[in-house]
């Protein structure tokens, strides 16, 4: 760093006499070889899924303050401010925000509509702009759709990829024709019962309580009452038995497509299976209805007119199952427990066949509805160096790096605001510290930062074996 | 124990099992540490509690973050306190059991080693002095975080290895109850006696390990053999020693057994008298006791013989058993918790 500063020292000396000059021609500016650098600071937002809304905002702020540690800023006020000077040919990269980009997340709509927009797909609603971003599509990407207005330059999702169906996000049908998922944490789903509810089922998790085929038939509505549950053991007509109450989803939320899924691979729910669908699942509005958000619960524990404590009230959250983001709800415990006119409530997590969800399970890959959470790049802007078509880090490093050993090879956008996507894509699935700078106010290595963000909100890294090879991430990608 | 909390909120953890910092955490034989059983009261009733592992930097230092100085890829499932603020995490319970970590953590934040470990190679900070945190919020630092330290056993070479079972019986029972005279004044405190048996190697189970005895050591290769304990407690004790073992000066006297070629019998091979020091509470399946030990007389004069003892009804068992009324002994002859004798 000591001898950035001298050079930009006598850079910033130059800059005084030939600041404009410098401004104006940015591309006489050397930035760093092989990355997505143009020596400029641009402004690129995320947008899409409520649950990785906090993590993104705080892996953004990670990145965002790293470029302290970045090149030497033209200060001067005219054409240029707050772009480099050069100090190199070419610049030595310092692994961080070099050219001080500026991220920000667009509001949390959901998955699956961040992917659309990412995608530029025009659904069923017409043309659209998604406020909070500030592009129209760039030129130079695939298999995107025709929207006009301002998208996301990146999006953020609960879920893996949908590669089949229907092309309301993708104008192939599959989302991976389009774009690269990189799976940067990984998440559980919690099964979640209220109050009273939750000690009993807890206390039935030695006996393999709740199987994914009840869960199913529990939102298929052929379970009405808690003592159906066969694993639960309630004496029909007992004290503890009472109507069961499934609320229902934001059906553009990563958190309710990975359900439906769980459902259908492992609970004997039909191919398509949507939950919001059965008649019993409750929204909080109705005419037409709408579902919940995800990952809160006051919105349903506002929903009654009044909360009860009857055993055979649907109002009573004792007789209520939903679920969510085991990570939001414990790094956040103002989403899962909630005060209304004097009674509290309370999501207390249900074991899935005995199993409770814990971050040590998550990790491990043992949770049952454990779930990668993933950052989505048009493919030409971030994506990985592939060998006979499958990510291959390992076999096509990237940049030498000035302390010894190469860089993370993400290939992709060089310049713009899509060459600043792939450096943030590069920050977040480096696979070692020795690839990654230093948050500059901390004097933290920015993998620990990474991971310290991951777990300021509930989530674990990638399982190591979820990963792809060289990276810390895990990449779903095709050969298109 | 000596806890800490960072402040002095509404509600404040206390860490009340194991009672004894550090906590010696001993490993198996494939070299994984021991789960052991946390009890932890003072949170509030209802809240979900967590239990992390974390690294040996002081909470006080300036950027001490738990999401960057603990891992909570070591957490289990949250336990809710009770109504009167008390959570366990017992190593019955498959959801909230605790496992520590020794080597890299779960995320590759940092490394816990016991003392002499070699590097992990992982480039991470590396620490002998890893703590066990509970808190109400494993993201974040809160007004009712504790933690206790934890110690990894080191490995040892041992020249001879035994597993061993036996008992040990106090003489008076020890209790919590301190014996007065007729007008109420306490008696004078006497010593608790100690007297104890074992058997070793194939009187106990597997025949010793004697692949690193040396030549010589022993008349022949040790395979098997017994122990007599003979000691005290120091007077006055009640039921915390069993928490925090004061066994210094207790003698092991070891008779060595091996198999005599000349008449293929088992024949004794050597005695050692083993003065015991101080023992530390060990994380043990069933909780029980390190004690190091050096021979002042016979086979292996000079050396250190580590005794592992896994009592049956675990520290915490044996001691609600004093602490309910009296405790006249303790076995140890766990098949599932071996107990081992090894003279490193």
């Amino acid at each position: 760093m000591k001898r950035l500063w001298k050079a930009a020292v006598a850079a910033a000396g130059m800059a005084m006499v030939a600041g404009p000059l410098l401004a104006a021609s940015p591309a006489g500016a050397t930035p760093p070889t092989g990355y997505g650098f143009d020596d400029t600071s641009h402004v690129i937002v995320g947008g899409g899924s409520d649950t990785t809304y906090h993590v993104q905002l705080d892996l953004s702020s990670v990145w965002n303050v790293s470029q302290k540690n970045g090149c030497v800023l033209f200060t001067t006020v005219a054409a240029g401010l707050g772009n480099c000077i050069s100090s190199g040919s070419p610049e030595t990269n310092t692994l961080v925000n070099w050219q001080h980009d500026n991220l920000s997340q667009a509001p949390d709509v959901g998955s699956s509509a961040g992917v659309q927009a990412l995608n530029g797909v025009i659904g069923a609603g017409g043309d659209y702009s998604y406020n909070g971003t500030v592009r129209t599509m760039p030129a130079g990407e695939v298999n995107v759709g025709a929207a006009t207005g301002n998208l996301p330059d990146y999006a953020r999702s609960s879920r893996g990829p949908k590669t089949s169906g229907a092309t309301s996000s993708a104008p192939t049908g599959n989302e991976l024709d389009s774009d690269t998922f990189w799976g940067f944490a990984q998440d559980g789903l919690e099964v979640t019962t209220f109050n009273s509810r939750g000690a009993q089922v807890q206390a039935r998790a030695g006996a393999g309580a709740i199987t994914p085929s009840e869960l199913y038939h529990i939102y298929n509505c052929d379970f009405t009452q808690w003592s159906q549950v066969p694993s639960l053991a309630i004496a029909p007509g007992s004290a503890t038995d009472g109507p069961i109450v499934a609320w229902g989803m934001n059906p553009s939320s990563g958190t309710y497509a990975t359900m439906n899924t769980y459902l259908i691979n492992n609970g004997g729910a039909p191919t398509g299976f949507l939950a919001d669908a059965q008649a019993c699942v409750k929204p909080i509005t109705t005419g037409p209805n709408v579902y919940s958000i995800e990952n809160d619960i006051k919105p349903i524990v506002n929903q009654p007119a009044a909360l009860s404590t009857a055993a055979n009230s649907v109002d009573n959250p004792a007789n209520w199952i939903w679920w969510g983001s085991f990570g939001a709800f414990s790094a956040y415990p103002n989403t899962s427990k909630t005060v209304r006119a004097g009674t509290t409530v309370t999501a207390i997590a249900a074991p899935v066949n005995g199993v409770l969800p814990s971050t040590s399970g998550i990790i491990a890959n043992t949770y049952p509805i454990g779930r990668t959470l993933y950052h989505v790049t048009r493919k030409n802007d971030a994506d990985c160096p592939k060998t006979a078509g499958v990510c291959d880090f390992v076999g096509h490093p990237g940049p030498a790096i000035a302390a010894g050993g190469t860089d993370l090879n993400v290939t992709g956008a060089t310049s713009g605001s899509r060459g600043a996507v792939r450096e943030y894509t590069r920050f977040l699935c480096r696979g070692t510290a020795a690839q990654q700078g230093t948050d500059p106010f901390t004097g933290v290595n920015l993998f620990s930062a990474e991971t310290g963000a991951l777990n300021k909100n509930g989530f674990t890294t990638v399982p190591v074996g979820l990963r792809a090879a060289g990276s810390r991430c895990q990449l779903l990608t095709n050969n298109v | 124990m000596a806890v800490t909390a960072t402040a002095t909120p509404a509600f404040a953890g206390t860490v009340t099992q194991p009672t004894t910092t550090p906590v010696v955490v001993a490993a198996n034989g494939a070299g994984n540490p021991y789960s052991f059983t946390v009890q932890g009261s003072g949170f509030e009733p209802g809240q979900n509690v967590y239990i992390e592992q974390c690294d040996g930097n002081p909470t006080t230092s300036i950027f001490w973050d738990p999401t960057i100085n603990c891992d909570l890829g070591s957490s289990p499932a949250p336990a809710p306190a009770d109504a009167s603020g008390k959570v366990t995490f017992s190593t019955s319970d498959g959801n909230h059991a605790f496992h520590p970590f020794r080597g890299q953590s779960p995320q590759g934040l940092f490394d816990c080693l016991a003392p002499a470990d070699p590097p992990t190679g992982s480039g991470n900070p590396s620490w002998t002095n890893c703590q066990v945190r509970l808190s109400t919020n494993n993201a974040a630092v809160t007004s009712d975080q504790v933690f206790f330290t934890i110690r990894f056993l080191p490995n040892s070479s041992s020249k001879l290895s035994c597993a061993t079972k036996g008992s040990l019986t106090f003489n008076k029972p020890l209790t919590n109850v301190i014996p007065t005279k007729s007008n109420g004044d306490p008696k004078p405190a006497k010593a608790t006696k100690i007297k104890g048996v074992g058997t070793l190697g194939t009187a106990a189970g597997p025949a010793c390990d004697n692949s690193n005895e040396p030549a010589l050591a022993t008349k022949y290769p040790v395979t098997s053999g017994s122990v007599k304990y003979k000691g005290s407690f120091p007077a006055g004790s009640l039921c915390s020693v069993l928490s925090n073992p004061t066994l210094g000066g207790t003698t092991a006297s070891i008779k060595w057994q091996g198999i005599n070629p000349k008449n293929s019998k088992l024949s004794t091979a050597g005695k050692s008298t083993v003065v015991l020091s101080n023992g530390s509470l060990a994380v043990l399946p069933t909780g029980g006791y390190v004690i190091d030990g050096t021979v002042t007389a016979g086979s292996f004069l000079g050396s250190t013989v580590r005794f592992k003892l896994a009592l049956d009804g675990g520290v915490l068992g044996e001691s609600n058993t004093c602490a309910a009324g009296s405790l006249a002994g303790a076995s140890f002859n766990g098949t599932m918790s071996p107990s081992s004798i090894a003279v490193l």
